[in-house]
């Protein structure tokens, strides 16, 4: 199957064309913000990180970076930079040239100020909105699509409809050559062994298993026990009694394929297929993760409902109950309500999933790209956090 | 020059600034205040990834500085915008806040209200009528004792230390109250024995105190916003483009070269004791109503100290 999207320079297939600003520290926040309010068309985020970081976790904040300026869906990136953060900037720059992106490095040391850094970045951003038409969408197959589930302000309905519909799609999509993602290891808990089973290997079985004993020790090391402190209070209004119920309804959206690999929060996947992504539970953090790895478009499956976006990736919302569809109709894309009303199968409501999915694929708008949402978050791991 | 005037709040609070503030309660929740302060400049708010899949201490002292903030003496009336499923909880957050003041206080929940337009249009309608109530205040005269001064500074504490004492000094001779990132500790002792060492954005009973800081400057300005500092002085080395949206930051450069370069950043040079009363005087204005390089730029910014990882 072929969907129409735009081939980079990298070979990578992007089913957005955006111009970002992208600030890798908070001190240039207010520059990215100035300038996205001269020209609309370009997209940004708030980012409180990307100073006085080290180790893992600096490395960890920089692959977010990097995925997101050489994001298959930006045609031109705006590098904004204090200029004395501690890490190469120019190798971010060059990775996203490498990648085939429209590149301008704007340090606020190096322009001399805000208002330079404003003007300079105001026309550089103007420079590529009026340039990316030239990248014009072409015939991919459906294979080179990186799809990244996700659900959030889960009820006792996610395991039975929404979840289990976007599980229709994630193998539709695996059965054409795709790769669709599973993270939140949070909300692996308790659902563990279960995909260790549908590993490929004796190794990645293991790394499944590791890597939820990682995210229970370290909440241990707060001194909470996790399987406590989980479901979250609005899973437990909306009818989830435990952890491991709402892992086992979370684990549903992975649908039936064989697990390929685990890999690390906001790194790529090497292989095509169904794949781990070690996310913590929070949405946004994953959301920003998956996308880092390349994800080119997400699927969210929401029973308390949620508006949530991303700056640089169209985020299919699902409602798991029509009561949650009909009262945020403005945030919600689909109803997979209609499984508990008894309107249709799981399997015919994942068809139709599947079908939005490609039209947005092809450039359809979704509700949270109409309304500009563009939330934002880096999973940290360091000491200070 | 010692006319200082700012806002008496009816609970006794004593104000520099008479903002209205959004807060979000979870990352969900950001784009409301974005959209509503895009069309209402006069609206202060702040955009976070936090609210969301915290546990233990983090999320108590998330909890702690949400409250403080919207409390703050420069803010005549805060409304929280929750998604309503976070774990903030926002509903008790926003009842244990409001037992603490006489404050107008608000919460708008987006799944209740039916999502981000509906909820933007309640936030409206809130802040329209606290419009009109917040600019029916005036500025009365106060004194520099009701006035708390959060001071921090770029580079080593050992080299900033004795300019930072005369400020201390000078700041303490008028009466007003101080708090400083905790290693700037040995600063306070010029001017009290005893300096209370408070958490990351709690407040003190005391005339001079510090404050855990943050893992970067951002953070420590945020904590110290959240300590009751009514504005900030910031003594930096290098340029900066943050502020925050709740206190006046007041950034003098301490280096010459940097000044030159990027003197529209700043709001003045300090090049040693000799400008400490210029300094001072400044503070004056900036707390009876002028505005510093960073409101005039709207660097508004806000970041979360961490002290545990998100699950």
């Amino acid at each position: 199957m072929d969907i129409q999207g735009y081939v980079r320079a990298d070979g990578r297939v992007g089913v957005r064309n955006h111009v970002l600003i992208l600030p890798v520290s908070y001190e240039v926040n207010q520059i990215a913000d100035r300038i996205v309010r001269q020209v609309p068309e370009a997209v940004t985020f708030r980012n409180q990180h990307g100073i006085d970081q080290t180790g893992a976790d600096l490395e960890q904040t920089l692959r977010v970076y990097e995925g997101f300026a050489t994001h298959p869906n930006v045609y031109g990136v705006v590098i904004l930079a204090w200029g004395h953060e501690p890490y190469d900037l120019q190798r971010i720059a060059a990775k996203a040239e490498a990648a085939g992106k429209k590149v301008e490095l704007i340090t606020l040391e190096q322009v001399g100020g805000m208002r330079r850094a404003i003007e300079r970045g105001v026309l550089a951003a103007q420079r590529f909105t009026a340039e990316r038409g030239e990248a014009k969408r072409q015939p991919v197959p459906l294979s080179r699509i990186i799809l990244g589930t996700e659900c959030g302000g889960s009820d006792a309905c996610s395991g039975i409809s929404g979840n289990p519909a976007l599980g229709v799609v994630s193998d539709l999509l695996v059965a054409e050559g795709g790769t669709s993602i599973l993270s939140e290891t949070t909300e692996l808990i308790g659902a563990e062994h279960l995909l260790a089973e549908r590993a490929v290997s004796p190794e990645v079985a293991e790394r499944i298993l590791f890597i939820v004993r990682r995210i229970e020790e370290n909440a241990m090391k707060m001194g909470v026990d996790i399987r406590g402190a989980q479901p979250a209070p609005g899973n437990i209004e909306g009818g989830i009694t435990t952890i491991e119920e709402k892992s086992l309804g979370c684990i549903h959206k992975a649908g039936s394929a064989p697990i390929q690999e685990v890999i690390e929060y906001a790194e790529r996947p090497s292989k095509n297929g169904l794949v781990i992504m070690d996310t913590p539970g929070h949405d946004i953090e994953q959301l920003t993760g998956m996308v880092a790895g390349g994800a080119q478009i997400v699927i969210f499956t929401t029973g308390r409902g949620t508006p949530t976006g991303c700056p640089i990736a169209p985020v299919i919302k699902v409602a798991t109950n029509s009561f949650t569809y009909q009262r945020m109709k403005d945030n919600i894309d689909f109803n997979a309500g209609t499984v508990i009303d008894g309107e249709e199968s799981v399997d015919d409501a994942g068809r139709r999933l599947f079908q939005l999915m490609v039209e947005v694929l092809n450039g359809a708008q979704t509700k949270a790209e109409i309304l500009g949402h563009r939330e934002f978050g880096i999973y940290r791991i360091g000491q200070s956090l | 020059m010692n006319t200082l005037t700012a806002y008496r709040r009816a609970d006794g609070q004593v104000g520099v600034r008479n903002h209205l503030f959004t807060l979000p309660a979870v990352v969900c929740a950001n784009q409301v205040a974005l959209d509503v302060a895009r069309r209402f400049p006069r609206l202060k708010y702040v955009e976070h990834q936090h609210g969301c899949a915290q546990i233990g201490a983090d999320l108590l002292q998330t909890r702690r500085v949400f409250s403080r903030l919207a409390l703050h003496p420069n803010v005549y009336a805060s409304i929280m915008v929750s998604l309503g499923c976070e774990a903030v909880v926002a509903k008790q957050l926003f009842t244990e806040t409001q037992k603490l003041a006489s404050k107008p206080l608000e919460l708008v929940v987006i799944q209740d209200a039916g999502g981000t337009l509906a909820a933007e249009k309640l936030v409206e309608d809130w802040l329209e009528a606290r419009i009109r109530e917040a600019d029916a205040l005036v500025r009365e005269p106060v004194s520099w004792s009701d006035i708390t001064v959060g001071i921090m500074a770029d580079g080593p504490a050992d080299e900033r230390r004795g300019i930072l004492t005369a400020i201390v000094e000078a700041l303490a001779q008028q009466g007003a109250r101080l708090v400083v990132p905790s290693r700037h500790t040995d600063a306070l002792r010029a001017v009290s024995d005893d300096v209370p060492q408070v958490a990351w954005g709690d407040g003190a009973d005391a005339r001079a105190f510090a404050m855990q800081e943050g893992s970067n400057a951002l953070e420590t300005a945020t904590g110290l916003t959240a300590a009751g500092a009514h504005l900030i002085v910031h003594l930096a080395d290098q340029p900066h483009g943050f502020g925050t949206p709740l206190t006046p930051v007041v950034r003098w450069s301490v280096n010459e070269q940097v000044y030159n370069r990027f003197y529209d950043d700043f709001d003045g040079q300090l090049v040693d004791e000799l400008d400490v009363p210029r300094l001072v005087e400044q503070l004056s204005r900036v707390v009876s109503g002028q505005e510093t390089a960073a409101e005039q730029m709207g660097m508004d910014d806000f970041a979360l100290y961490r002290i545990g990882p998100t699950v």
